[in-house]
């Protein structure tokens, strides 16, 4: 099988996270009692904080059951909470649905065709009252980059915060570039190829949010409102010790090694989509392409791909149906392709061998 | 595992309305079973493919695809059939097996 969906979840998980989560497997939960091995735990969950935090560069990291918790603990949880919301076009639903909940007035900033936000046209168009605008840092669908730190200063000149979504950027960008972000998410199991079920909120100093979950903490029980200080307010109930563990071994491997060649690889994927002569949705910096294959709806092409040529993609709207929208491809969405540090040339290859198949196929009546 | 010797799974596309109903045959494909299914107002085998992918149109119910020579078939089943999606794609098995 040639894996190419690693912009859902990136496999194989790396090694050092593997083997770290085995470790801590068995470790006691942090912060209860003060007893030797909850101490040994406490350690051991603050050195993965510390390398999680290190990816960013700042503020405090909060461990969540993922990307999408991480992005709902900000906006249902941001205070004050914010009634005019600012979004590039190419948000996941994983933005999209708790603004919707939210209830907040949510208006697109200015992109050119490919969806990348132009921050002087945004500081322009600035709707007043928006308290807060959520960047895509990295599109699920075409890999494009939005200019995170320029849109941040223009948020700040307008009194906004802002939080950016960074699911397919954390492991690939390092550090991660976001500028004055006030608020960033992002997941584990993606660039950082650690484990699912396990992400981070970084929270910059004077940013308040409330808690979505409430729960025992460990320290000053007595109260029933939840602790005052960060990470303790927003980590209600026994962590996810193997999934944090995982993280903290994947971003220390981040921070401390040559990165894999991300951007090499990102063209080589789009010239081997292009040498079979299809065309990739919009642009971008990322290992993602999206395309239609030829005259085939995208579950067919990838049903076709999977079963006869052993090549996993993924069909539809990538959990991004406003991303779509903007591209033109919103009704039946299109194939994507990602690719992460286990794809070789010999694998975009055989892509670019099929692709052409499917591009000049022609079906036989029997 | 259904009466019929064959796995089920059932599974909804990301466009909101069809359903996916996946069904492995106690046996392969063969063409022939092709021939039972019944109200197809399209049929394709891409035999220029490494393997002979099949898709067969029903309208209005379900599109049928799947590999001649491999067990496995995919119903897609048309949003107006959906409710009757795991029903419409035993009985079409059921045809298929009994050639």
């Amino acid at each position: 099988m040639i894996y190419l969906d690693h912009a859902a979840t990136s496999l194989p998980r790396a090694p050092e996270a593997l083997l770290a989560a085995l470790d801590a497997a068995n470790w006691a939960s942090p912060g209860r009692g003060m007893h030797s091995a909850q101490s040994a735990s406490r350690v051991a969950v603050q050195r993965a904080r510390d390398d999680v935090r290190r990816l960013v560069g700042f503020g405090t990291v909060v461990f969540t059951a993922g990307c999408t918790a991480a992005l709902n603990m900000a906006l249902h949880g941001l205070r004050p909470r914010p009634r005019v919301v600012a979004v590039d076009p190419m948000i996941h639903n994983a933005v999209r649905r708790p603004l919707a909940r939210l209830g907040a007035r949510v208006w697109k900033l200015p992109s050119d065709l490919a969806g990348r936000v132009d921050p002087r046209a945004a500081e322009r168009a600035w709707q007043a009252e928006t308290e807060l605008v959520v960047l895509t840092h990295g599109s699920n669908v075409t890999g494009l980059l939005q200019p995170v730190a320029e849109l941040a200063e223009v948020a700040h000149r307008k009194s906004a915060r802002i939080l950016v979504d960074a699911a397919q950027t954390a492991g690939l960008l390092c550090p991660l570039d976001v500028g004055e972000a006030d608020l960033v998410a992002f997941s584990a199991h993606k660039g950082l190829r650690a484990l699912p079920g396990v992400g981070a909120l970084v929270v910059r100093d004077g940013v308040e949010l409330d808690p979505l979950l409430s729960g025992g903490t460990g320290g000053e029980a007595v109260a029933v409102d939840m602790p005052a200080a960060l990470p303790e307010r927003l980590e209600a109930g026994t962590p996810n010790l193997p999934g944090i563990a995982a993280m903290g071994a994947a971003a220390a491997l981040t921070t401390t090694r040559e990165p894999w060649p991300w951007r090499e690889r990102a063209r080589a994927l789009r010239e081997a989509v292009r040498a079979a002569g299809l065309t990739p949705l919009g642009e971008g910096e990322l290992p993602v392409v999206s395309c239609r294959v030829g005259h085939l709806t995208p579950t067919m092409a990838e049903e076709i791909l999977d079963r006869v040529f052993g090549i996993v993609v993924r069909a539809g709207l990538h959990c991004a149906p406003a991303a779509h929208e903007h591209l033109g491809s919103g009704r039946e969405g299109a194939v994507r392709f990602s690719v992460g540090p286990s794809t070789s040339d010999d694998d975009l290859a055989m892509l670019t061998q099929a692709l052409r198949q499917l591009e000049g196929m022609e079906g036989g009546n029997s | 595992m259904t009466a019929l010797g064959v796995t089920l799974l059932v599974q909804r596309d990301c466009l909101g309305g069809e359903r996916v109903v996946e069904l492995q045959l106690p046996r392969p494909v063969r063409l022939e079973d092709l021939d039972v299914v019944e109200g197809v107002v399209h049929r394709e085998v891409l035999t220029s493919l490494p393997r002979p992918f099949f898709r067969l149109d029903v309208p209005g119910r379900f599109l049928l695809t799947g590999i001649v020579s491999d067990p496995r078939l995919r119903f897609t089943v048309r949003m107006a059939a959906r409710e009757r999606a795991v029903e419409l794609a035993l009985e079409t098995a059921q045809r298929m097996v009994a050639t």
